[in-house]
């Protein structure tokens, strides 16, 4: 790690790491890119399974051995929102997932924690009909 | 709650469950609704779930099977009959298809509905709201106020943004706020990603 914590990501959690930013995005190290969105940097692009998308075309993928957070958040589906003033980045769920489960009805994984406080996945339920109750509160 | 625990007993054990997800970061408010509940109840303060299943309102319910498959889009279906004076949907027709579909297979006309995604607009809404609440939840609250105005400007007529975030500020969810938001939300037409319903004729 170089540095203090720079970048405030959110995803599914909140984590702060090392990085830089340059000309209004976030760039981290390559491992980081790996443990928030899941997806390597290889030889042939940005790579996860069998599948890779190629990056040579991409304007300022590469900054000082960092990686683009934005750039490879939006290669890979997920919508993005920038708060530079704030060192944050917000990371959205990949557009790829919600569309699966409204075009092709195949629902998404998901993890949340119970009302003890204990992370469950909905998959854990898997083999049971469910149904999916979304309420609240307000 | 109480009306999806008695569904829930009634058929769980014929491989069946309900699981409740609070859009809400009140936990307190929560464990207090699932009061005598039985089923899991899981908490999403950041709203992961409208983004993943296209919801804009609650309650929002989703029939999923045992392989994952959607067997029923998000339609608004409630497990009691407090309100359907006012949304005209009772209870008890929706949990007569649950059981046919659990116990037969069966499902109803509108199970092949296809839910229109969000629009760039209502994610970018979603991101507002999640920072905001974020900022908030560390006593930023000009910066949270900011992007909860934001995530309104985005989704006016989305109610886990607008109406969600009306505790999160200071408001009153079920007060004048609330009512304006809901006059609003019907004179658009009563715009809602899931199962559309046929509109009450007024007499």
């Amino acid at each position: 790690m170089k540095g203090d914590p720079e970048i405030t990501i959110l995803t599914n959690s909140v984590t702060s790491i090392a990085g830089h930013w340059d000309e209004g995005d976030p760039f981290v190290d390559e491992a980081e890119i790996k443990a928030i969105l899941g997806w390597e940097i290889k030889p042939e692009g940005l790579c996860k399974d069998d599948a890779c998308i190629p990056v040579h075309h991409e304007q300022s993928f590469k900054h000082q051995e960092r990686y683009n957070l934005h750039t490879v958040a939006r290669l890979t589906g997920r919508p993005t929102l920038i708060s530079q003033e704030l060192k944050t980045i917000t990371i959205g769920q990949p557009a790829g997932l919600r569309s699966s489960a409204l075009k092709d009805k195949i629902a998404p994984d998901f993890v949340l924690p119970d009302i003890g406080g204990v992370d469950r996945a909905f998959s854990d339920w898997a083999g049971k009909k469910r149904l999916l109750v979304a309420f609240s509160s307000w | 709650m109480p009306g999806w625990q008695e569904l829930h007993e009634e058929l769980q054990e014929e491989g069946f469950t309900v699981i409740a997800v609070a859009i809400d970061e009140n936990l307190d408010s929560i464990i207090e609704l699932a009061t005598g509940v039985t089923y899991p109840v899981l908490m999403d303060k950041d709203h992961i779930l409208t983004e993943l299943f296209a919801i804009s309102n609650v309650p929002s319910v989703i029939w999923i099977d045992e392989d994952g498959k959607i067997s029923r889009p998000a339609a608004s279906e409630f497990g009691t009959d407090t309100f359907s004076e006012i949304t005209g949907i009772s209870r008890e027709a929706h949990m007569q298809q649950v059981r046919e579909w659990v116990r037969d297979e069966t499902l109803p006309e509108d199970a092949s509905f296809v839910v229109h995604d969000l629009s760039d607009e209502e994610i970018q809404a979603r991101l507002h709201f999640r920072l905001a609440a974020h900022l908030r939840r560390n006593n930023m609250i000009a910066e949270s106020e900011k992007h909860f105005d934001n995530a309104i400007k985005l989704a006016p007529l989305d109610f886990t943004i607008s109406r969600a975030s009306m505790p999160l500020r200071g408001g009153d969810p079920f007060g004048e706020e609330f009512f304006e938001l809901y006059q609003k939300y019907q004179d658009a037409g009563s715009p809602f990603h899931g199962i559309p319903r046929k509109r009450q004729t007024s007499k």
